[in-house]
């Protein structure tokens, strides 16, 4: 078939899937209380597959921590990591440019602002998520408009319109964070813009799971128009597209997997810049093989991730500050790796 | 038969006021070519772009394959025209075959991906331009007119009627600038119809096309043997030139004084 990189590409994916299961286990077995490997996959199996009857033979903390605390952790993590990193390798077709993220649109910066609005007021959970999901439809919103009220279409415009709206949106949030109170709700929203899953109950991850994998499957549906997009605004019309409708469903979908990562885990930066960028080295920068591998690779990071934010000590570490140490310096091998194809 | 472009009382000039062009009329047939020969800035590229739907004519019509372009989608457009354009930098090292299969996108609906069939297409493209051995290469990594060929091919695999090349010989060699222009001459031996834009009188002569030269907004459309005269290339060019008739290769050529 087509291209020397299909012949990678089903071992790779296949490695991807397979590892991505082991590792999903493994961060369910792995913390300050212990659950063997295997009694993870038993534990899981009974609750959710009542009819195969095996023997609840474990101890019942085990159980505990599996289905209450750390299965939901994992489904984030997994879904998240996944989340970012397509929306990160869309934006980056859509842009024709390696070297955007999600945060380019101020979508993350947005959606900060709308959570952290809503743990001012000390709302519910779920106004700290409609929050972030507002704040980030609004700054998208807003970048999108700029361009069209000075007339220009080009992609600078737009990334300098999501400049404008990031550097406006972390101004509002340092008024927030003067605003709080040091007692209560400032702590809160510094933890939320640090970046965690302690948040994540599987009462939230039902309303958010089922609008993310939504997101997943049209973008993976699309993989081959982020290809042609990728050639720029111009050639793409060339060929046939209609480049600001594509564009504005592109980034509703990559804007909406931003926003309810935000919303379960608070900023997390990196995954959505290094994972397209790893993945390319491995499937070249074919959309068709790159996303649906991106996507696993992604999950696996931000399980490990989440895995090393829970064990490395008693206090829990914030996200946002290990894919900072792990992912700045991730980025800069392959940033020495890649020199030659920067243009 | 239709004529594949008719452009009537074409017209396109910027807010500011200058005139770009005015009431250019043209008419492309398959099998024929078209030259576009015009000073930096004259506007050749912008009626590419006029044609191409990039940009919007101010006046004025324009007729694809029998269809007003006002009333053709971007699909439907990208079904008659081939775009070739000039600069060519891809921020992603697609393969030469990934590349070209791009063309079919104006048969692939927006969730599916190329098949099988698509790639053949691709293939015999790559291989009507020479260029089969290269399918694997990383687009990135093939020369300057290799590239070239490639977006052609990626113009045919398109199945478009008119190909048309913005500057095809810039940034080449020599001998891949001929070459480009033998191509062309072979795809309207083919029945393609071609527009191309040129900055060298001497193609149109060796391709024995029609001409439209862009001279401060006003177009003329003719022949070559109208309008490649030495005083219109030299007021053209503002500076002498001479046509000189070479005997081995049996056509003038234009020299400078």
């Amino acid at each position: 078939m087509p291209g020397g990189e299909r012949d990678v590409f089903v071992p790779v994916l296949t490695v991807s899937v397979a590892l991505t299961f082991v590792v999903f286990v493994l961060s369910i077995s792995i913390g300050i209380y212990h659950v063997p490997f295997f009694d993870v996959i038993r534990i899981i199996a009974s609750k959710y597959i009542p009819s195969l009857n095996i023997e609840p033979n474990w101890p019942i903390q085990s159980e505990v921590a599996v289905n209450s605390i750390r299965l939901p952790r994992a489904i984030a993590a997994l879904i998240i990591g996944g989340g970012l990193a397509a929306a990160g390798a869309a934006y980056q077709s859509m842009f024709k440019n390696p070297m955007v993220s999600p945060d380019i649109l101020g979508v993350s910066s947005g959606a900060s602002v709308g959570a952290a609005l809503a743990i001012f007021f000390s709302a519910k959970i779920i106004w700290i998520e409609l929050g972030a999901f507002i704040g980030g439809v609004a700054a998208v919103m807003i970048t999108m408009t700029v361009p069209r009220i000075i007339k220009n279409d080009s992609v600078i415009i737009l990334v300098l319109a999501g400049i404008i709206v990031g550097s406006m949106a972390s101004a509002l949030m340092s008024i927030i964070r003067m605003m709080a109170d040091p007692a209560t709700t400032l702590a809160d929203i510094t933890y939320w813009t640090m970046g965690s899953l302690t948040r994540a109950k599987m009462s939230e991850l039902a309303l958010i799971v089922p609008v993310m994998l939504a997101c997943l499957i049209l973008l993976l549906l699309m993989r081959y128009r982020l290809n042609v997009m990728s050639l720029g605004e111009n050639e793409a019309k060339m060929l046939g597209i209609n480049i600001s409708r594509q564009r504005t469903v592109v980034i509703v979908l990559s804007t909406l997997l931003t926003a309810c990562s935000v919303s379960v885990a608070g900023t997390v930066g990196w995954v959505g810049l290094v994972i397209p960028h790893i993945t390319r080295m491995i499937t070249g920068p074919d959309n068709k093989k790159m996303l649906p591998v991106a996507l696993f690779l992604g999950g696996i990071f931000m399980m490990a991730m989440d895995m090393l934010a829970r064990s490395l000590s008693v206090m829990e570490i914030p996200l946002s500050v290990l894919t900072g140490l792990i992912g700045s310096p991730i980025f800069f091998v392959v940033l020495l790796k890649q020199r030659k194809s920067l243009l | 038969m239709k004529p594949v472009l008719k452009a009537n009382r074409l017209s396109f000039y910027y807010q500011a006021g200058r005139v770009v062009f005015q009431d250019v009329d043209l008419e492309v047939n398959a099998g024929e070519i078209l030259t576009i020969l015009g000073t930096n800035g004259a506007g050749k590229s912008t009626l590419l772009n006029c044609v191409a739907g990039l940009l919007k004519p101010v006046r004025g019509e324009i007729i694809l394959a029998g269809r007003n372009h006002t009333d053709m989608t971007f699909q439907d457009v990208a079904r008659v025209i081939g775009y070739v354009p000039q600069i060519n930098s891809p921020a992603y090292a697609y393969s030469v075959l990934e590349f070209v299969v791009m063309g079919r996108t104006p048969y692939i609906g927006a969730f599916s991906t190329p098949k099988k069939r698509d790639y053949q297409i691709a293939e015999q493209a790559l291989e009507r331009m020479g260029i089969l051995p290269l399918a694997s290469k990383p687009y990135t990594e093939i020369s300057g007119g290799e590239r070239q060929l490639a977006t052609i091919a990626r113009a045919i695999a398109q199945e478009a009627q008119l190909i048309m090349l913005d500057e095809p010989t810039a940034h080449l060699d020599f001998g891949n600038q001929m070459k480009t222009v033998k191509v062309v001459k072979s795809l309207a031996g083919e029945g393609y119809a071609v527009v191309m834009t040129t900055h060298v009188p001497d193609h149109p002569i060796y391709l024995g096309s029609r001409v439209a030269l862009f001279e401060d907004g006003l177009v003329s459309v003719g022949r070559v043997e109208e309008l490649i005269t030495e005083k219109r290339l030299s007021d053209l060019y503002g500076i002498p030139l001479k046509l000189i008739h070479t005997e081995e290769v049996a056509r003038p050529v234009c020299v400078a004084v």
